[in-house]
């Protein structure tokens, strides 16, 4: 059961850590500003070496200006966040802002099509409003993340106050393998992280390679490329078969804690997925390229492919050791939720429950001098 | 993390990162320009002609300076015919070139007459024709990890071995050496290099329009081109018939080759 309990005193200061702070500040000050500028600088350097029009020199400096107010209230907005602790109202408020503004940030860097624009009379046509409605599915992941953070770690925050709910025994000797998949068990923040990076690596970024590939090839305007587009076509839509199952199923892999079959099994289905997946995306291991009409030429290399699926096969294996090892410890501990470290959470819990009682024997000081 | 657990994930990187180094090691070479074929165009050689087939050996050098070996090296070539039958195909025997290393292969392409149909032959031959060559290389790289393969096709306009026969009528000529009567038939054709100095059979078949007839056959040695005659021998009631009148008379050349044969006939009008 979550307990929810809307405290504004939960923005007081003296519930966040500066040194959490300034950690979280500097890295959204990497990820927003630093980063930026830097292949900024970089893009400029080049494009002075190139003699490029002035029109991309203009556009440069506005996603400089652009880049120097958003990154500096991310960094703000973002110290806000690392500074209060996991699943108080504060932090929920100050991350949800930073995931929203950081798509606002990216959709401003688009210029109004200004960039697609000079991108396709400099270069190629690139479809960059595609770009971002990829980036955009990644980013709402960040949305859902800073929901699942807050409800996981809710009940951690509360512990030691009067609003936290007494946790729910269970005899272990009762416990079924079945009762693996019971949700009480899962973490939301665990498992959306989880789906997101499978999101971004199996699907968002296979497509934005392809989309940019496929807009390089169009420009060279090579008849003997036709065949090698309509192969990247079909990795496409293998990409989302394959991506959308198993971004589904990292969900539960990462929400379901280690050691419990509701977590094996999605694990194993994922490598499962997976090695087909390189199987299809590695063109099932065969390329054949018809260059100048009357030369062929053809690459098999399917045994290398077989040696990366055995790789990534391995995972199994992982998993297997991973239940084996980690079922007795989750089983000792009383089935609990795989949230932050074990240490963290006892010492959060300890600094609660000291608190309070020290508000305790400061009150009855007070009263015993009455 | 538990010990185990470390120590495969270490295991599975470990296997990624030998795979990876498996792929940057064989693509860099090919980007580097590390493997190089040379086909030996100053040396170049030309068809060769034993009796029972055509073969054109030419020496490639292939200098492998990757990091893995080649393996199973094959060199096939087809030779199809104009209506696409395949006339003839050879394939190497597997060569491997050692990394690091400079190897020199021979290729070795053969038409072996034995195998061709006597249409095509004839072709060959007297005719020229055109063939559709293919040439198909393949290889195994990267620990017999990739395997390769290139296939290309040309047209190739073949000319004819023997060509051009024509019956120099017009200088035909009666002979008396004292004890013999003959008329001489001169006649032209050329052959290419390939054939120079192999011999050719020429069967010249004369007639008169008063039912006389005769053969004679003749073994030349092929050369760019070829003047002879053949001397038909005559009687003397013959000899003196032509010499003093008009007549019909009939010649047929025929040239054997291979076991093909290409026949001229001229008829034309003997006059003093």
């Amino acid at each position: 059961m979550v307990v929810v309990a809307v405290n504004v005193g939960e923005f007081s200061w003296k519930n966040a850590n500066l040194n959490k702070g300034i950690i979280s500040a500097a890295l959204h000050g990497v990820k927003y500003l630093v980063l930026p500028l830097v292949l900024i600088m970089f893009a400029s350097t080049a494009l002075s070496n190139f003699d490029a029009p002035r029109a991309i020199e203009t556009m440069l400096l506005e996603i400089q200006t652009l880049v120097l107010i958003f990154g500096a209230v991310l960094l703000v907005l973002g110290f806000f966040k690392g500074a209060y602790p996991k699943g108080s109202y504060s932090r929920l408020s100050f991350g949800m802002t930073v995931a929203v503004l950081a798509i606002f940030y990216a959709f401003s860097l688009l210029l109004d099509g200004r960039l697609e624009k000079e991108f396709a009379d400099t270069l190629f046509e690139l479809d960059l409003d595609l770009l971002f409605a990829l980036y955009f599915i990644g980013a709402a992941f960040n949305i859902l993340v800073q929901f699942g953070e807050f409800i996981d770690h809710r009940r951690t925050w509360m512990e030691g106050t009067e609003h936290a709910a007494p946790r729910e025994k269970e005899d272990p000797n009762e416990h079924r393998w079945i009762h693996d998949f019971r949700i009480r068990y899962g973490s939301l923040i665990n498992g959306l992280k989880l789906s997101k990076r499978t999101l971004v690596g199996f699907v968002i970024i296979p497509l934005v390679f392809v989309i940019i590939l496929k807009a390089a090839f169009s420009s060279l305007d090579f008849e003997q490329l036709d065949q090698l587009t309509s192969s990247l076509d079909q990795v496409s839509t293998f990409m989302l078969v394959l991506g959308l199952p198993l971004t589904a199923l990292a969900f539960f892999k990462g929400f379901y804690p280690r050691g419990s079959v509701s977590r094996f099994i999605p694990a194993v289905t994922m490598v499962l997925i997976s090695l087909y997946w390189i199987w299809v995306l590695g063109l099932e291991g065969e390329m054949v390229l018809d260059v100048m009409d009357s030369i062929t030429f053809s690459l098999d290399y399917s045994a290398l492919l077989f040696l990366i699926m055995c790789g990534t096969a391995i995972w199994i294996v992982y998993y297997a050791l991973e239940l084996w090892l980690h079922r007795p410890e989750w089983k000792e501990g009383g089935f609990q939720k795989d949230i932050g470290k074990k240490k963290e959470r006892r010492k959060r819990r300890k600094d609660k429950i000291d608190e309070a009682e020290g508000i305790e024997t400061a009150t009855s000081v007070v009263e015993n001098d009455l | 993390m538990k010990l185990p657990l470390v120590a495969v994930r270490l295991g599975i990187l470990a296997f990624k990162l030998i795979v990876v180094l498996i792929i940057i090691l064989s693509i860099l070479p090919l980007l580097m320009g590390g493997i190089e074929v040379d086909l030996d165009t100053e040396n170049e050689s030309d068809w060769t002609y034993n009796g029972t087939s055509m073969s054109l050996d030419s020496p490639l050098t292939v200098t492998n300076n990757g990091y893995f070996d080649i393996n199973d090296l094959t060199i096939g070539f087809t030779f199809l015919g104009q209506d696409g039958m395949v006339l003839t195909e050879s394939t190497s025997d597997p060569m491997d070139i050692p990394a690091g290393r400079e190897t020199e292969l021979r290729i070795r392409m053969a038409l072996d007459m034995d195998d061709l149909s006597q249409e095509v032959l004839s072709n060959i031959v007297f005719n020229g024709t055109h063939m559709e060559f293919k040439v198909g290389v393949s290889a195994k790289y990267s620990m017999d990890l990739v395997r390769i393969s290139v296939e290309g096709g040309t047209d190739m306009s073949w000319q004819p071995l023997l060509s051009d026969l024509e019956v120099m009528n017009e200088y035909s000529r009666l002979m008396f050496d004292g004890y013999n009567y003959s008329i001489s038939i001169p006649y032209t054709f050329n052959a290419q290099d390939l054939i120079r100095d192999e011999p050719v059979l020429v069967l010249t078949h004369f007639s008169d329009s008063h039912g006389y007839g005769v053969n004679v056959t003749q073994v030349i040695e092929a050369s760019d081109h070829i003047n002879e005659e053949a001397v038909v021998p005559i009687t003397q009631d013959i000899y003196d018939r032509l010499m003093s009148n008009s007549e019909e008379l009939n010649v047929s050349v025929t040239l054997v080759f291979m076991e093909c044969s290409d026949t001229v006939t001229e008829t034309w009008w003997w006059s003093p």
